[in-house]
């Protein structure tokens, strides 16, 4: 029988029956899995007197950015962006990025992954998170990979191409939110702020490149979505990629200049407290 | 303090940190890797984007390279008689004679290849100049009479270009006009509980001023490849024998 266990892109039509795959399912039930291990150990730490205990608002958080994950990935937005709708992809992108991540890092403690640190499988994290920079190349480095045509083409019909890509994508907004919050953990100086608003202008400018080449192009850029059978009538695959820059700049600037206007305004707080203290 | 002193020092400060942040080396390396993948992403969104634009005639006829494979035995614009959706004598010789003309064989009832081939050339055409637009006749013919009545063939139709001519006939007609064209006849390949399939031919066949049968596009024709080859063969008057054709090696 033919198991799909990852959506891919297929050359057949599009269809509303649901589809089940199994390898999501695995992937979802081991990361709520993890979660619930993790916080029965902090609890544990916390009773014996070491470790902070994970709030009920921490542990929504981390529900809700974990359910939302599964929504997006599973049949049937999984489907729809990985060989449909180009929309539905970008759809996918900037709610793993500006939606699920902030959830799923607002959800965990630093007291729970405490005694995992420096092990392997969660050092390049931590390199990431520790030096925002690496992050800031890591994200540019995944937002373009994954969206120039030649590499999306070639993966997104296989099943494990597809799966690195729903993973390079949430790892990394993980890994950058988490960057966001680590610029707090540093010392209150302005170079320390300077750096954390140009991290997130940067990080806020860098999408409406792949977002203006979707809306201005003339023809489809992906051969996937331009031979994708329609799923909507009325939709041609350049209407979608119009759809697919659309989303790109309206879900994604906004969200992110909202983000740079509270540390703009913090820093600026901060800085006329500092001004009373020396007055 | 003096606030001006503060505000001018506090400036100072920001000014320096900031300097040393934007020209600190780990910052400096960040850019550079960054810039060489955004390079990467616009190489490679730029070739799509100059297959898009429009290529001058002179140019693209220095280069002969059209996407569609080209026919080595020169045939004729066939003779065919069939009827339109208007219920009228369509005589394809006739009627189509000295144009660019695609003709194709499907089903409206197909699921992929039919109407993204129809989608693909209809967009091109929406992007294509006018007298690309109007030098161009597309002719879908349908090989499954039994539920592609007329009216239902233009609803198709309709939905991707009203300029769009559909034509149908009897199994015996159809039969007669894929065989002069060169194409397999149609045939029903799979029976379902409700409905069945048909196995064609997938190529577009394409007919240039001369009244040659000189080229075919196969399925994965990109419309920016439908584009480009129109706009070649409408607006230089293409004529197969004296330019020569050649395929770009697919």
């Amino acid at each position: 029988m033919d198991v799909n266990w990852w959506c891919s892109a297929r050359p057949i039509s599009w269809t509303w029956d649901p589809q089940f795959f199994p390898g999501i399912w695995i992937v979802m039930l081991c990361i709520i899995g993890s979660y619930f291990f993790l916080c029965k150990k902090n609890s544990k730490n916390y009773f014996s007197g070491s470790g902070e205990k994970v709030s009920h608002r921490q542990k929504l958080s981390f529900f809700l950015g974990w359910l939302l994950l599964w929504v997006m990935t599973d049949w049937p937005i999984g489907v729809l962006g990985s060989g449909y709708l180009l929309s539905a992809h970008m759809l996918q992108y900037v709610t793993y990025s500006l939606v699920i991540a902030p959830l799923l890092v607002g959800g965990v403690s630093n007291s729970m992954l405490s005694s995992y640190r420096n092990r392997w499988f969660v050092f390049p994290f931590q390199v990431l998170i520790t030096r925002p920079f690496i992050c800031f190349v890591t994200f540019n480095i995944v937002l373009a990979i994954t969206h120039i045509p030649y590499f999306t083409d070639i993966l997104k019909p296989l099943q494990l191409g597809q799966m690195l890509i729903d993973i390079l994508w949430i790892s990394v907004a993980i890994a950058f939110w988490a960057a966001i919050g680590s610029f707090d953990d540093q010392s209150d100086t302005s170079l320390a702020r300077a750096q954390k608003l140009l991290y997130i202008i940067g990080i806020t400018l860098l999408p409406t490149i792949p977002g203006a080449f979707f809306v201005f192009s003339d023809f489809p850029l992906y051969t996937t979505y331009e031979f994708a059978t329609r799923v909507f009538d009325g939709i041609s695959a350049r209407d979608d990629q119009m759809y697919a820059g659309l989303i790109m700049w309206m879900g994604m600037t906004p969200i992110l200049l909202i983000r740079l206007a509270m540390a703009f305004f913090s820093w600026s707080e901060s800085e006329s407290k500092r001004a009373g203290n020396i007055d | 303090m003096d606030i001006n002193n503060f505000v001018v020092n506090n400036f100072r400060i920001a000014q320096n940190n900031v300097h040393k942040f934007i020209f600190s080396q780990s910052t400096l390396v960040a850019y550079k890797i960054s810039i060489i993948f955004w390079a990467l992403f616009f190489l490679s969104t730029s070739v799509s984007c100059t297959s898009d634009s429009k290529i001058s005639v002179s140019e693209t006829l220095d280069n002969n390279r059209l996407s569609g494979i080209r026919v080595d035995d020169y045939v004729v614009r066939p003779d065919f008689i069939l009827q339109d959706t208007e219920g009228n004598n369509f005589d394809f010789k006739q009627k189509t004679s000295g144009k660019t003309t695609l003709l194709y064989f499907g089903y409206t009832n197909c699921p992929d290849i039919c109407p993204v081939h129809f989608s693909n050339i209809a967009a091109a055409l929406d992007q294509s100049p006018y007298e690309v637009r109007n030098g161009v006749e597309v002719i879908f013919v349908s090989v499954d009479p039994e539920r592609d009545s007329p009216e239902k063939i233009r609803e198709w139709l309709d939905f991707f270009d009203t300029d769009f001519i559909g034509l149908t006939g009897t199994n015996r007609d159809l039969e007669v006009a894929q065989i002069a064209v060169g194409a397999p006849p149609a045939f029903i390949s799979e029976v379902y509980e409700n409905g069945y399939s048909i196995a064609h031919a997938a190529w577009i066949f394409l007919y240039t001023q001369d009244d040659l049968l000189s080229l075919k596009y196969p399925t994965g024709t990109r419309q920016s490849e439908w584009a480009h080859d129109l706009e070649i063969l409408v607006m230089d008057n293409w004529i197969t024998g004296v330019k020569g054709i050649k395929n770009n090696g697919r």
